[in-house]
């Protein structure tokens, strides 16, 4: 009887020892996949606030600081441009206070396990105006710099197929609307100018009438003189 | 959600391994032969990351595990002898410090390196030479200093038919023991950091073209479906993101007969743990008609359970031809 009782008190010892295992087991894996969403939640935070700042202070500011100096690659259609600089001089400035925008939209992370190396994808679009130039969805490769902050080394896109409606607002910011539609600033109008006359000339004066010239007329024909007969004689 | 569920289940495993590797212990260990003895304390969380023990009574079989004693690059590196006369050998790699722990560096699985017939001629006769001298001549299991600054830590372990020796090294540079040591050391590479990360590179790199070598060989379908990740996600111009093998299969559905695609790896970055990288490079397309078009693309890359580089996306855009290397120097 008292063998039993220490096989059952050894196989409950078992028992205790199987869960707690495969409650260790399950916890490192919790664990594990808290940390990896926690990471992409930071990564994806990162990518929203360069959005903002393209936003709020133009793509070129936002791709200065968001590209790594030197070494970064930004591909486009008409082709690539490597560095912070060079990234930033294909969003030019807002001309002629022109209403610019790109904005974006990550909706997808990737990061390696050491923090050090990530992947974002989502929406983009280029509006002028508040009408979509240019959408579609675009990758963008993050390393951490010397400093511990996300840049970009690389950023692609590739755009809707045409007639595609944007997923993205076009009139709603993250944090508020976007500003309204540009407007040509009012000037004061211009005088109306008087109508144009034109101005007085002396009038021509009148061309005589015009006359045929006189032909010069033709000799009158002398009459015809018959030669002289021959005499009869 | 897969792919958490993955991680979790990985963490897991790997928890069991790291908690039962200092029960079940190397090799030796378990036989407890004097000859192997069982492996010095140092070195057992990296032994326990080896997921099969060196087989005793077959050919030619080495197991190094070599560590810095001041941290760095910590090494455990399995060679045998093939029959064909050239050599394998698998290795893992590992960053950290022997009083704080080591990191598993890159995939679960070894990284493959294959040993030319002449480095393997070289290899076998220098660790024979080991073994014979554990055992005709009594080389010392341990030897070295106590303290070393500069040196590393290495345990050798010799199985060559019916015969087996291990040895304990740190900044020893004479004998039979640390020339096999060294040897073996420098065959595998991913020495230091710098090498490490250079071999990261590298190793994604040929993993991109082995991509592109089946795409020419079985065609650009099959290839793209055989390189996915699980967790793939697929780009191209004018459509929605396809996900997942499934998706890259639509992608493909209408893929042209006689179509082409091919392309090379310009540069590439890996993760300092060695778990994800990215790649781009040019692609060349020609239809079926001969009108060709040229791309740059950029793809991500992460470890299979196996440890095999598998694209988790890759996107391109289409523009015009520029030559190799107009790009910029990308290779940091």
């Amino acid at each position: 009887m008292r063998g039993l009782s220490k096989q059952v008190s050894q196989m409950r010892w078992a028992g205790r020892a199987l869960a707690a295992g495969a409650l260790c087991l399950l916890m490192s894996g919790c664990i594990g996949m808290r940390t990896e969403i926690t990471r992409e939640r930071g990564l994806l935070a990162a990518d929203k606030a360069f959005a903002q700042m393209s936003l709020d202070q133009g793509a070129s500011v936002a791709l200065t600081a968001m590209m790594a100096p030197n070494n970064s690659m930004l591909a486009r259609p008409e082709g690539e441009y490597i560095g912070a600089a060079q990234a930033a001089a294909a969003y030019p400035a807002p001309f002629a206070g022109a209403q610019d925008v790109l904005y974006w939209d990550p909706d997808r992370a990737w990061i390696s396990a050491d923090d050090t190396l990530g992947v974002t994808s989502g929406r983009f679009v280029r509006t002028r105006n508040g009408i979509a130039r240019e959408q579609g969805r675009y990758v963008t490769v993050w390393r951490r710099d010397e400093a511990g902050a996300w840049k970009a080394d690389l950023a692609l896109s590739n755009n809707d197929a045409p007639g595609v409606a944007s997923s993205l607002p076009l009139t709603q910011g993250p944090t508020g609307p976007l500003p309204a539609p540009y407007t040509w600033p009012q000037q004061s109008p211009a005088p109306t100018p008087a109508p144009y006359t034109w101005p007085q000339q002396a009038p021509a004066p009148t061309p005589a009438p015009y006359t045929w010239p006189q032909p010069t007329p033709a000799p009158t024909p002398k009459p015809y003189e018959f030669p002289p007969l021959p005499s009869r004689r | 959600m897969g792919k958490v569920l993955a991680a979790g289940v990985r963490a897991a495993v790997l928890a069991t391994a790291l908690l039962a590797a200092p029960l079940a212990g190397p090799a030796g260990a378990q036989t407890g032969s004097a000859a192997w003895g069982g492996a010095p304390e140092w070195s057992r969380s990296l032994i326990g990351a080896d997921m099969a023990p060196p087989v005793r009574g077959s050919g030619l079989s080495v197991r190094l595990t070599i560590a810095p004693a001041d941290g760095g690059v910590a090494r455990l590196i399995r060679y045998e002898a093939a029959a064909d006369g050239a050599g394998r050998i698998g290795l893992l790699r590992f960053t950290g410090h022997p009083r704080n722990g080591w990191s598993q560096w890159g995939g679960d699985g070894p990284a493959r390196l294959a040993v030319t017939a002449e480095g393997a001629g070289e290899l076998n006769r220098l660790v024979r030479a080991a073994l014979r001298a554990a055992t005709v001549t009594n080389e010392p299991r341990q030897a070295g200093p106590a303290v070393c600054v500069s040196g590393a830590l290495a345990f050798l372990e010799i199985s060559d038919g019916g015969a087996q020796a291990a040895f304990e090294r740190r900044c020893v540079t004479e004998g039979p023991a640390a020339a096999a040591i060294a040897a073996i050391s420098t065959a595998a590479g991913s020495q230091t950091e710098e090498e490490l990360r250079a071999a990261g590179i590298e190793e994604l790199m040929n993993a991109d073209r082995a991509f592109n070598a089946l795409a020419q060989s079985r065609g650009a379908p099959a290839a793209f479906v055989e390189f996915a990740h699980d967790d793939v996600v697929l780009f191209r111009q004018g459509f929605p993101p396809y996900r997942g093998k499934d998706g890259v299969r639509a992608r493909f559905a209408g893929w042209p007969a006689g179509a082409k695609l091919s392309w090379a790896p310009e540069a590439a970055e890996v993760s300092a743990r060695g778990d994800m990288g990215w790649i781009w490079g040019r692609g060349d397309y020609v239809a079926p008609d001969g009108k060709r078009s040229t791309s740059l693309y950029v793809s991500v890359w992460r470890r299979d359970l196996d440890g095999a580089w598998r694209y988790v996306t890759d996107i391109g855009v289409e523009g015009p031809a520029v030559a190799p290397g107009a790009g910029g120097d990308l290779r940091r």
